[in-house]
C-alpha cells in the first residue's frame, strides 16, 4: 500500500484528467475507480480533476479527496466553460508523459486504463475509445452518433468509429501542441493528423449514467457542421491558404469570362448588347480579385502567427 | 472592509466644476470611512480642470494628477489611472454629476464578496427624453449580449483590482466592463443609487456619437458571443444571403430555359448575381477568422482559473 501522503513526483509517469460539471454524486466513486485501477500497475501517477464552474458540492467533495489524497488536483473555473476549455485546462496543467482524458459522469471505465497504456507503448501517438456497446437511446444517440462519426471519417480523412468517446490517450508532448478551443475537442485526432501521428482505437466498456443528467442533445448539429467545415478548411489549406481562396477566385474568373465572353461575341456579331449579363460577368470578376486579396491575407496572417504548433508536432512525431 | 480603495476619475469627454465634484466625492468617501486614495487622470482637452486640480494639490488636497498629452479615450484613461492605484479595490467615478454622492458609502457597503457593484440611477429625476434614450439603449444592449446590469452608462463601479488585470479594455470597451467581467466569470452586482439632482440637462449628442455606440455595441456583441468561432457567425449570415441569392437566379434562369422569358428583361437577375457574391465573400472572410483564431489559439486561454488545490 503505498502511503497516500507521499509528494508525488513533478513529471509522473501519467496524468489521468477529468472534467466535471455538476457530479457531486460521481466525484467520490470516482477517484477510488481511478486509484483502483492505476495502484496495480506500480506507476507514478496524478489526477487531475477540472472542476468547469459546477453549482453544487462537486468542487468541495473533489477537494476534500485531494485533502487526503496529494496526487489528486484540483482546478476550479469561476464559471462554466464548456468540456473542450476543461480538457484544455488539464491538459496545461498535467505533468505526465502520457495523458488520459475522461468522463466525469462514471461512463467510462477507469479499468480499461492499463489498455490504453499498451497500446500506447506500442508506439501510438494517440489511442481513443470507442464505445461499441452504447449504453443509450437507439434512436436520439446511437443512430445519430453512428452518422455523424462516418461524416467526420470521411471528411477528415481519419475514420474513427467514436469521435464522442472522450476516454482517450495521448502522448503528452503531442496534445499539448494542439490549439484546442470552442468545441474542437472532438476532432483531436484529425487535428493532429496534419502532423502525420499514429492514432489507435480500442473497445472500451461503456456504462449507462448512474448520476446526473445528460447535458448533451441533438441540438448540435449546425455546430459540428461549421466546425467541421473548419477542420477540413484548417486540414486542407492549414500550410497554403492561398491555395483554397486561389482556386476559388479562378473559379469565379472562369465563370465570369465566359459570361463577358459571350456578351462580347453577341455585341461584335451586331447584336445588342446584354447589359444585365455583362454586369453579372463582371460582378463575379470583382468576387475573384477579392478572394485572391483574401488569400494573400492568409498568407500574412500565417507568416505573422505561423503554424508553429503544427511544425512542432511534426518535429515530435518524428 | 478594509483594504484600500483608488477612486479612479478620468477626465475624457465631460467635465462638470471639477472643485465641486471633488469636494462631493471627498466629503463622502471620508464618511464611508475606509482608506482610499483618489486618482485624477486628466486628457489633453481639459487644460482647466488640470489646472484647477493642480492647484488644490498645492493647497494640501490629497490626490494623484496624471495628465494625458492628447485625447487617447476614457478607456485608456482609467487604464492610466489603473497603473498608478495601489489599492486592492478600485472605484470608477464620472468628473460630472450622476450620481448623488452621499450613496457612494451604502455602496462601499454593500460589495460584500461580490468581484463588481455597477450603480444603476434609481430612482431618476431627470427629463424624460434622457430617460428614454437609456431606456431604449438599454433593451438594445440587453437583447444582444444578455442583461447583465440595467445602466450601462453610469461609470460609478467598484471593483476588485483582479478585474483590470484579466480583463484589457481599449477604445470605447470601458463602458461594456461590467459585461466582459460577468462573461469572464465574475459576479456582480447591481446597486440602486440615487440620480443626482443636479444631471438635469436634456442630452442629445451629435449623430456621429449615436452611430459609435451603436457600433461599440456590435463590438462587444461580437467579442462575447464569437471570438472563438467566428464561422458560426459568417457562416449563418452568410448561408442566408448565399441561399436567397441561389433561390432568386436560379428562378430567373429555370424561366429562361422554359418560358423564354430574356435574362435581359429582369433587373432581379442583377441582384440574385449580387447576393450570391456578397455571400461567398462572407463566408470566405469567416473563414479567414477561423484561420486567426486557429493561428493563435495557444496564446487565447478560453478559461480563467479561480483555484487550484494541490
Amino acid at each position: 500500500m503505498p502511503d497516500r501522503r507521499t509528494e508525488p513526483r513533478l513529471t509522473p509517469d501519467l496524468s489521468v484528467i477529468v472534467p466535471l460539471y455538476n457530479e457531486e454524486e460521481s466525484v467520490g466513486p470516482l477517484h477510488e475507480a481511478i486509484v483502483g485501477a492505476l495502484d496495480p500497475l506500480g506507476m507514478e501517477y496524478e489526477i487531475l480533476f477540472v472542476d468547469d464552474g459546477s453549482r453544487d458540492a462537486t468542487f468541495r467533495k473533489a477537494s476534500e479527496i485531494a485533502m487526503k489524497d496529494r496526487r489528486l488536483r484540483v482546478i476550479k473555473f469561476r464559471r462554466n466553460y464548456g468540456q473542450t476549455p476543461a480538457m484544455a485546462a488539464g491538459i496545461d496543467h498535467a505533468r505526465g508523459k502520457i495523458l488520459i482524458t475522461m468522463d466525469g459522469d462514471l461512463q467510462n471505465d477507469p479499468a480499461d486504463i492499463p489498455k490504453f497504456l499498451e497500446k500506447i507503448a506500442e508506439g501510438n501517438d494517440i489511442v481513443c475509445g470507442w464505445r461499441h456497446k452504447r449504453q443509450d437511446n437507439l434512436v436520439s444517440r446511437k443512430i445519430p452518433s453512428i452518422i455523424a462519426n462516418r461524416i467526420i471519417g470521411k471528411i477528415t480523412g481519419v475514420p474513427i468509429k467514436d469521435n464522442g468517446c472522450s476516454l482517450k490517450a495521448y502522448r503528452a508532448d503531442i496534445i499539448k501542441s494542439v490549439p484546442l478551443y470552442s468545441d474542437m475537442h472532438r476532432f483531436i485526432p484529425a487535428m493532429t493528423s496534419l502532423a502525420g501521428t499514429k492514432v489507435a482505437e480500442i473497445k472500451v466498456n461503456h456504462r449507462a449514467r448512474q448520476f446526473g443528467v445528460s447535458k448533451y442533445g441533438i441540438s448540435r448539429t449546425y455546430k459540428v457542421i461549421i466546425d467541421l467545415l473548419v477542420i477540413k478548411t484548417l486540414l486542407k489549406f492549414s500550410v497554403k491558404p492561398m491555395h483554397l481562396f486561389a482556386a476559388g477566385g479562378l473559379l469565379s474568373i472562369a465563370s465570369g469570362g465566359v459570361v463577358l465572353l459571350k456578351v462580347l461575341g453577341d455585341s461584335l456579331r451586331g447584336g445588342k448588347a446584354d447589359f444585365m449579363l455583362a454586369s453579372g460577368g463582371l460582378l463575379f470578376f470583382i468576387l475573384s480579385f477579392f478572394l485572391f486579396l483574401i488569400g494573400f491575407l492568409c498568407e500574412l496572417i500565417q507568416r505573422t502567427g505561423s503554424f508553429r504548433t503544427l511544425a512542432h508536432l511534426k518535429k515530435t512525431v518524428e | 472592509m478594509t483594504e484600500t480603495i483608488s477612486v479612479i476619475i478620468p477626465i475624457s469627454e465631460r467635465c462638470d466644476d471639477i472643485g465641486e465634484m471633488h469636494r462631493e466625492y471627498r466629503d463622502a468617501l471620508l464618511l464611508a470611512g475606509i482608506p482610499f486614495e483618489m486618482i485624477y487622470v486628466v486628457e489633453g482637452a481639459f487644460g482647466k480642470a488640470f489646472l484647477e486640480l493642480k492647484a488644490m494639490k498645492e493647497r494640501g488636497e490629497k490626490l494623484t494628477l496624471i495628465k494625458h498629452s492628447r485625447q487617447f479615450g476614457e478607456a485608456t484613461a482609467i487604464t492610466s489611472g489603473f497603473l498608478q492605484s495601489a489599492g486592492g479595490i478600485i472605484m470608477t467615478l464620472p468628473a460630472y454629476h450622476q450620481v448623488d454622492a452621499a450613496d457612494l458609502p451604502k455602496m462601499i457597503r454593500s460589495m460584500g464578496d461580490y468581484d463588481m457593484v455597477v450603480a444603476r440611477r434609481w430612482p431618476r429625476s431627470d427629463s424624460k427624453w434622457n430617460q428614454l434614450q437609456t431606456r431604449l439603449y438599454h433593451n438594445l444592449v440587453s437583447r444582444m449580449t444578455g442583461n447583465v446590469c440595467n445602466d450601462i452608462g453610469c461609470s460609478v463601479r467598484l471593483f476588485r483590482r483582479k478585474i483590470l488585470e484579466e480583463i484589457h479594455i481599449y477604445g470605447d470597451l470601458h463602458r461594456f466592463l461590467p459585461i466582459l467581467s460577468h462573461k469572464q466569470g465574475f459576479r456582480i452586482k447591481e446597486i440602486d443609487l440615487r440620480q443626482s439632482p443636479k444631471e438635469k440637462r436634456v442630452r442629445t449628442y451629435p449623430f456621429g456619437i449615436y452611430v459609435r455606440r451603436l457600433i461599440d455595441l456590435l463590438t462587444v456583441f461580437f467579442l462575447i458571443k464569437f471570438t472563438k468561432k467566428p464561422l458560426r457567425f459568417f457562416g449563418l449570415t452568410g448561408s442566408v444571403i448565399l441561399v436567397v441569392g441561389l433561390l432568386v437566379t436560379s428562378y430567373l434562369v429555370i424561366n429562361r430555359l422554359l418560358f423564354g422569358v430574356a435574362l435581359s428583361d429582369r433587373p432581379l437577375f442583377l441582384i440574385g448575381i449580387l447576393f450570391l457574391v456578397l455571400g461567398l465573400q462572407i463566408f470566405a472572410i469567416g473563414l479567414v477568422g477561423e484561420i486567426v483564431i486557429f493561428t493563435h489559439a495557444k496564446e487565447l486561454k478560453e478559461y480563467t482559473v479561480e483555484e487550484i488545490i494541490n
